[in-house]
Parts: structure tokens; sequence; C-alpha cells
């Protein structure tokens, strides 16, 4: 850890297509850059590929939510009219399964929600009032304009602040800036 | 055609095409024999492998409408297949033939001393009567057949000459075609299903009858996927993992419609609980009481439903060429076994429902199946050697690209 390390978030590099942007995504991705991320102002098809980034876990926090949620309702129903207050309704046995269906569906669907919107939330951070790339004036104005970036954090194991720079001036970007914390 | 010939050596379909055709004389050689001994057994047999296997045709013909309607590159790696199943329509006609034939051991309003029994089956024959019966399954052939045949044709000059006219009007027809076959495959329902138990109505289950009918020919085309693959080279590059990716989503939507509106009609009764709508049920298994008809049921909606409904949940399985469709197959004979849940535990030869399940049923259900299959290479080879359907839509492009992103970000 030099001392030039902790005062900077990392390497902003700019280019001008999308095509620049995936060609030097996978350049990144294949020099083992992990903390990484790009930016445009759409959705560019083949991005996260070319960047390598993994598959996140919210499917499967959205999964065990949804399947809590599910046996829950199932559950609670069961033990009301069941096990704590068992009533005759219409002739129908206390644990009338198809009527708790419904209500099980219903709740498997909320919890599945509340995991996927919540563990979203948890994993990426957000909301975030305060982010480092902001520093870097192309950016602010450009990003979700007319540019496109990659970012290397400087927490990135390979990331060494001369290298790093030598190795993105050679991706032949527009512009290569620190960024400031 | 004397290619053919040479090529059907190594040719799989070729090969499924003769075994099919000889299971399918057997089955039906066994059938034979059994109608001498119990004509009940025969028919009730016989009515259960049609009503499968007429579920083919349909739901191609409902799968090559949709496509029309939607475009995607997911139906043009299925669609040939499904219009050649839609046009094995006119044999389903002449294999209707046994079902006419023994109405009166089918259907208890053909049962002349059912109907003198009881008077609410007196009060429906003013519409189910042998004479309104057959006439309405002439009419549903007819639209059936005419629907199939237009559209087919249509969609083999499209193939050929890619005219923008002939787009439009497939879909014009598509459009309309759809609403109707709904609506005919609800009626045919009430006809060849609901009708065997005179007291139970529903009004869901021609709806349940359609959806289950479009899952059995989405699974079966996907299940032969690997009979076509080695006769068509550009249907083996066309169906990529994102192709898979998307009809792997096509099926889990059906099975979940298909749970969803089965369950639906199952709670309506449940929360009713009225006498002449429960025994439908009770016949089947649900109920206080578990019969062999309840571990039917569980088996269905363990391995019509949860099953694939959590293999089909996961990107990495539909993807694979090989999963996809052996599920596809798993999930056709679950199908067969669904309609048998539905069709076998009714009938006219015992007063209220309980027939005994028979021995003809697993050869009649062959025996149909087989004769359907080779009646169906037959006619998807007189499609000719290309199997991927023309693109229909410029929007065909951006979907397609779409899908290959997902395909690329798995691999």
């Amino acid at each position: 850890m030099t001392a030039a390390k902790s005062h900077i978030y990392g390497l902003l590099a700019e280019f001008d297509t999308p095509e620049a942007l995936i060609a030097a995504a996978e350049k990144v991705r294949d020099a083992g850059y992990r903390r990484t991320d790009a930016f445009s102002p759409f959705p560019v098809h083949g991005l996260a590929a070319a960047l390598g980034l993994q598959r996140t876990r919210v499917a499967l926090i959205t999964l065990l939510c949804g399947i809590c949620g599910g046996l829950g309702a199932y559950g609670m129903m069961w033990f009301s009219s069941v096990i704590a207050y068992p009533f005759n309704i219409g002739g129908r046995p206390p644990h009338s399964w198809p009527a708790f269906v419904p209500i099980t569906f219903e709740l498997t669907v909320l919890g599945a929600a509340f995991g996927a919107l919540l563990g979203m939330l948890a994993l990426n951070g957000l909301p975030q009032p305060y982010h480092p790339l902001f520093n870097v004036q192309r950016f602010a104005d450009h990003a979700s304009r007319d540019c496109f970036f990659i970012a290397i954090d400087a927490a990135d194991p390979k990331f060494e602040l001369s290298d790093t720079r030598a190795f993105l001036e050679s991706l032949q970007p527009q512009h290569v800036s620190e960024v400031p914390r | 055609m004397s290619d053919l010939t040479t090529q059907s050596r190594d040719d799989p379909l070729g090969r499924f095409q003769r075994v099919a055709l000889f299971v399918g004389a057997a089955g039906l050689a066994i059938g034979l024999i059994g109608c001498c001994f119990s004509r009940a057994q025969f028919f009730n047999a016989y009515l259960y492998a049609w009503f499968f296997v007429l579920g083919l045709p349909l739901g191609g013909l409902a799968i090559a409408m949709l496509h029309h309607l939607t475009g995607g590159a997911w139906g043009r790696a299925i669609r040939i297949p499904c219009e050649a199943a839609a046009m094995t329509l006119p044999a389903m006609l002449v294999l209707f033939l046994p079902v006419a034939l023994g109405m009166k051991w089918l259907f208890p309003w053909a049962d002349e001393d059912l109907l003198a029994r009881d008077v609410v089956l007196r009060h429906q024959s003013i519409y189910f009567n042998p004479t309104w019966f057959l006439l309405r399954a002439a009419l549903y052939f007819a639209a059936w057949c005419v629907l199939a045949a237009v559209l087919t044709s249509q969609s083999r000059e499209y193939q050929r000459h890619g005219d923008e006219r002939l787009l439009r009007s497939m879909r014009n027809i598509s459009a309309g075609g759809l609403l109707l076959l709904v609506a005919l495959i609800t009626l045919a329902t009430f006809d060849w299903v609901m009708s065997r138990e005179a007291h139970f109505t529903s009004s869901v289950i021609g709806f349940i009858t359609s959806v289950g009918e479009t899952l059995s020919a989405m699974v079966f085309a996907i299940a032969i996927l690997p009979l076509l693959t080695p006769r068509d080279p550009e249907l083996r590059e066309f169906v990529t993992p994102a192709i898979l990716n998307d009809l792997g989503n096509l099926i889990l939507t059906l099975v979940i419609l298909w749970a969803y509106v089965s369950f639906s009609q199952l709670l309506v009764v449940w929360m009713g609980n009225i006498d002449h709508e429960t025994p439908w049920y009770l016949h089947r298994g649900i109920g206080p009481h578990a019969t062999a008809w309840t571990f039917v049921a569980v088996l269905v909606l363990l391995f019509h439903f949860f099953v694939p409904f959590f293999i089909l949940l996961s990107r990495d399985a539909k993807q694979q060429f090989l999963i996809l469709t052996t599920l596809a197959l798993g999930l056709l004979i679950m199908r067969a076994l669904d309609v048998y849940w539905l069709i076998a535990p009714s009938g006219a030869d015992v007063p209220v429902g309980r027939r005994h399940v028979s021995v003809l049923d697993l050869p009649m259900l062959l025996g149909v199946g087989g004769i359907w299959f080779y009646v169906f290479v037959l006619i998807l080879r007189r499609r000719g050697p290309r199997l991927v359907a023309r693109e229909e839509t410029s929007a065909d492009e951006v979907l397609a690209k779409e899908g290959g992103g997902a395909g690329a970000n798995a691999a």
C-alpha cells in the first residue's frame, strides 16, 4: 500500500464509442483486473460479459426469501386453523389445504419481491449520495450523455498506479484521469 | 425422393417413424383383440388415447398462431414441426370414428338406461344427444382443419418467397383463429370430457385443456429436436443456448399457467362444496379418502408442476440441449398421465364414474400415438429439408440479438 494509493479512488479511462468500450473492457478483464466498472449513457450489449462480471447472489436471496414467505404463510394458516382455533367451516376439514394455497402463493411472491429489492440494495450499496467518480468533471458532464468510461478501483490487487495508468493508456482512450477520493 | 431412402439409414427420424408404425399397429391390434372381450374397456381406453393425441395437433396449431402474432426467434426453431402436427388434424378426424361408434359406452347421455333414470341427463339431452354431438364434432374439425390448412399453406409460401402480404394475412388469421380455437376446444372438452360426468359443470375446463394441449405440443416439438437436428445443419446451428433459454421459459410459463387454471377449478369446487360438483374430484382421489387416483394426482402435481418448475428456474439447466429435451420428454409423459387422470375416472359403464383402469389403456395410447407419429413424420418430410422457419419480423432480429446476449453471458 503506497501513500499515493490511499488518496485516490482509482483510474478512469474515457472512450468515445461503445465498441471501443467493449474492446477495452475485454482487455482490462484479460489483464486480470477484477474490481472494475464501466459506465455508458445507454445499455451496451455484451458489456457485462466483456468486463467478466460474476452473476450476483440476488437470485439466491430472492429464492430463499420466497421460500421463507411461502412456508411462513402456510405454517401460519396451518397453526391458526388446525392447532390454535380449529373451526368447522362448511364441513371442510381444519387442514383445508386448497384454501391455504392462494395466501401461500401471495406471501411467496411478497417475500421474493422484498428479497429481490432489499437484497439488491444490500449488495450494491445504494442509495449512495457521494461517489468519488463525480470528482472527475468530464465524468460528471458526459457519463450519462455521450461518453463511455472504464474505472479500475485502487483496491484491486493488481492496481499499481503507474503500471495501471500505462496499461490504460495503451488501450487508446480519449483520456485517463486519476480519481481523487 | 431417392435421396431420402439413402439418407434414412443414418436418420434417427426415419428409424423412429418405422418403430412408431410398428408399435402403433401392435397397439391397435391389441386394442381390437380387447374389443372382443370388453367394448366398454376398449372404447374408454380409445377415447383417452385419442383425446391425448389430439392435443398435439391442436396445441401445434395454437403455437403456430401465437408465433405469427408475437414473432420471436424461439418460434423459428419449432414452428415447422408444429405446423406439421396441425396438418395431422384430418387424420385425427378419421381416428374420431371409434369415438362416434362407441358413444354409448363413453357418455352417460348416450346410454338409454341411464337416460331413463336420470332427470339431469334428460334435461341435458337437448344439447347432449348423438345427432348434435356428431354435428358439433364435424363443425370443430371443419374449423380446425381449415385454419391449419390455410395457415400452413401460407407459411410454406412465405418460407419460399417471403412476401410481406402473406405476413399480414397470417397475422390477421391468427388473431381471430386463436380466439376461435380456444372457444372450440372449450366446447369440444364439454363434449368429449366433461359430459362423461353429467352432473359436473366447469366453465374453465376448456381453457385448462387448451393450455395443456399447447404445453403438450410445445414439449413434443422440443423433445423431437434431437431427431431433427441431424437432418438439418441449419437447425443445429440455430438452436443456441439463447433459443433453448427462450423455449425453456415458454415451457415454464405454460407449466405455471396450467397449474394456475387447474388449481383455480379445484379451489372453486372445494370452496363451493356442492354435491353435484365434488364427485368430479372424489372420483379423482381428492377428498377425505385417499385412493389410487390420489397417487396419480400427487404424481401429476410433483412432476407436471414442482419438478419442472424448479428445474426451469435455473438458467444453466434450460440452456443445455440434453437437459431441456429430456425434461420436455418427461413433461410429455406427464401430459399423458394428466389427461389420463382427467378422462379415465369417469365413464358411462358404471353409474357414477369409478371406471376401473383397463389393461388396454397403455396399448391404445401407444397404438394411436404410434400411428399419429407415423403420419406426422410423413407430413413433416413433405415440408422439405429446411426446418428453421423464415424470419417474420424485423423485430425478430432485435429479439434474437438480446437472446444471444443472455447466452453469451452464461457461456
